[in-house]
C-alpha cells in the first residue's frame, strides 16, 4: 500500500494529498497540466520534500514530517520513467539497463536477456544511446527501471514525446509489464484514453486535491 | 635550433613544474567546480569570489601572500619546513605557486562542464540506487571529462607562462626554479641574450600550440568514443 498524506506548496500550487493506493496493477493519476501530478511523483521519489505529512510504501517510511524522517532517494527502491527517458549518455544501452541492477538486489529474478526480449531491444544492447529513436529510448528507460527491481514504478507522462504509433507499442508493453512482471505502477498522464487503456484504478487531481 | 644546457634545463624544468602544478590543481578544481555548479549554500558568492581572486590580483601579490603563509616562518610553511618539505625557493614551490595561479582557470572550465550536465540525470542515478559518491564517479565525472581535459590542457599551457607568482615565491634559481618564462626574462636581462630569449620563446609558443592541438584532438577522440 502506498500511503500519501501530505501538503506541499510549490510555485502557485497548493497541494493537499490524502490517499491510500493499493500496490497492485497500475494506478493512473490524471489531471490537467500544472495540476501537481509530477510534484506528487517528485515527493514520492524524494526529489523534493513535502512541507508536512507522511509518505510510506508498504512498511517503509519515505517521509514523516512529525518525526523528521526524509529517506534518501537511493534508499527508496523506486523506479522512475520520465518523458525525457534520461538515459546516461556516457553508458551504452546494456550499461544503462544494468545501472540499477548492479546496485540493488534482484527481487523479481529477471535477467537482462528476458527484459530485453520482452521490450524488443535485443538488437540495441551494444548500441550507444545517442542516435536512438524516442521509442527506443523509452523502452530502454522502462527496462532500466524494471531491472532495478523497484517496489514501485513511477511513470511521469512517459509517452508525451512519442508519435501515435510508438505510443501504442509502448502502451502494449506497459500492459505486458502489468500482467506479466507485476511491478506496481503509479502512472501520471493527462490523456484519458491512455488512462482507460492501462489503468486498474484511477485517481484524478483537481484544484490541488486528489479526488 | 641548438639549445644550451641552461636552456634545456629551463625547458625540462618548465614541463615538470607545469605537470606538477596540474596534479596539485586538478582535484580542488573538480571538487570546488562540483560544489559551485551544483550546491546552494550561504556564502557561495563569497567563496566563488575568493577562489577566483588570483585571476584579478597582481601575480606578485599572490606570490607575496604565498611567501607570508608558506614561507619558512609562515603559519603553514614553518611546519612544512620542520617536516623537511619546504616550498619556498624550491621546484615544488614553483609548481605550487603556478597551481594557485592556474586553479581559477581550471575551476571555471570544470564548473561550466558540470553545470551543463542535466541535474535530472543525477537524480535518475540516485533513484536507481546510486549513493551520492557513486553518482559523482559514475555520472558527473564521465559526463564532464571533455571539460576536465580542456581544463588540464589550458592549465598546462598557462602554467608554462606563469611568471609573477613563481618568481616572488620560488625565485629565479637556474636549474631549480628557473622556468621557461623566467629563463626568457633572465636572457633578456643579460648582454647578447636576445637569441636565447627568442629560442626559448619559440619553444614556449610551440608547446602552447601543441597543448591546444592536443586539447582539440582529445576532445575529438572523446566524441568518437562516446559515439562508438
Amino acid at each position: 500500500m502506498l500511503e500519501l498524506n501530505f501538503k506541499k506548496k510549490f510555485q502557485t500550487l497548493n497541494l493537499t494529498v490524502n490517499i491510500k493506493i493499493p500496490t497492485n496493477g497500475i494506478c493512473v493519476l490524471s489531471g490537467a497540466s500544472g495540476s501537481g501530478k509530477s510534484t506528487i511523483l517528485s515527493c514520492i521519489s524524494g526529489k523534493i520534500a513535502p512541507d508536512s505529512g507522511f509518505i510510506g510504501l508498504n512498511n517503509k517510511i519515505f517521509y514523516d514530517g512529525t518525526n523528521r524522517i526524509n529517506l534518501a532517494p537511493h534508499l527508496r527502491n523506486i523506479g522512475l520513467v520520465h518523458q525525457d527517458s534520461l538515459l546516461f549518455p556516457n553508458l551504452n544501452v546494456t550499461d544503462n539497463l544494468l545501472f540499477g541492477a548492479k546496485r540493488r538486489e534482484n527481487i523479481y529474478g529477471f535477467s537482462l536477456e528476458e527484459i530485453a526480449q520482452i521490450l524488443g531491444i535485443v538488437s540495441l544492447l551494444k548500441r550507444n544511446v545517442e542516435n536512438l529513436s524516442g521509442g527506443e529510448r523509452q523502452r530502454i528507460a522502462l527496462g532500466r527501471a524494471i531491472l532495478s527491481s523497484p517496489e514501485l514504478l513511477l511513470m511521469d507522462e512517459p509517452l508525451a514525446a512519442l508519435d501515435a504509433n510508438t505510443k501504442k507499442q509502448i502502451l502494449d508493453l506497459i500492459v505486458k509489464i502489468r500482467d506479466n512482471i507485476k511491478i506496481p505502477i503509479l502512472y501520471v498522464t493527462h490523456n484519458q484514453a491512455e488512462a482507460d487503456f492501462i489503468a486498474t484504478h484511477q485517481v484524478s487531481i483537481i484544484d490541488g486535491k486528489i479526488q | 635550433m641548438i639549445f644550451t644546457p641552461q636552456e634545456i634545463s629551463a625547458i625540462c624544468l618548465s614541463l615538470s613544474i607545469s605537470f606538477k602544478s596540474i596534479m596539485m590543481a586538478i582535484v580542488p578544481s573538480i571538487g570546488f567546480g562540483y560544489l559551485l555548479a551544483r550546491k546552494n549554500f550561504l556564502g557561495k558568492f563569497i567563496l566563488d569570489a575568493l577562489l577566483n581572486s588570483s585571476l584579478v590580483l597582481p601575480p606578485v601579490v599572490i606570490g607575496l601572500i604565498l611567501l607570508l603563509v608558506f614561507g619558512n616562518n609562515g603559519p603553514i610553511g614553518k611546519y612544512l619546513a620542520q617536516l623537511g618539505m619546504p616550498l619556498v625557493f624550491t621546484a615544488n614551490g614553483a609548481a605550487f605557486a603556478s597551481a594557485v595561479m592556474i586553479f581559477p582557470l581550471m575551476l571555471r572550465i570544470i564548473k561550466q562542464a558540470i553545470f551543463a550536465i542535466n541535474p535530472d540525470l543525477e537524480f535518475m542515478a540516485k533513484s536507481l540506487g546510486a549513493k551520492p559518491l557513486d553518482v559523482f564517479f559514475s555520472i558527473i565525472l564521465p559526463n564532464s571529462y571533455h571539460g576536465i581535459i580542456a581544463a588540464i590542457l589550458v592549465g598546462f599551457a598557462a602554467s608554462l607562462g606563469e611568471f609573477g607568482a613563481v618568481i616572488t615565491f620560488a625565485a629565479n634559481i637556474e636549474g631549480q626554479t628557473q622556468t621557461l618564462a623566467l629563463a626568457i626574462y633572465s636572457a633578456l636581462q643579460s648582454p647578447n641574450g636576445e637569441e636565447s630569449a627568442i629560442r626559448l620563446s619559440l619553444v614556449a609558443i610551440i608547446i602552447s600550440i601543441l597543448s591546444l592541438m592536443a586539447s582539440a584532438a582529445l576532445q575529438k577522440f572523446g566524441n568518437r568514443v562516446r559515439n562508438a
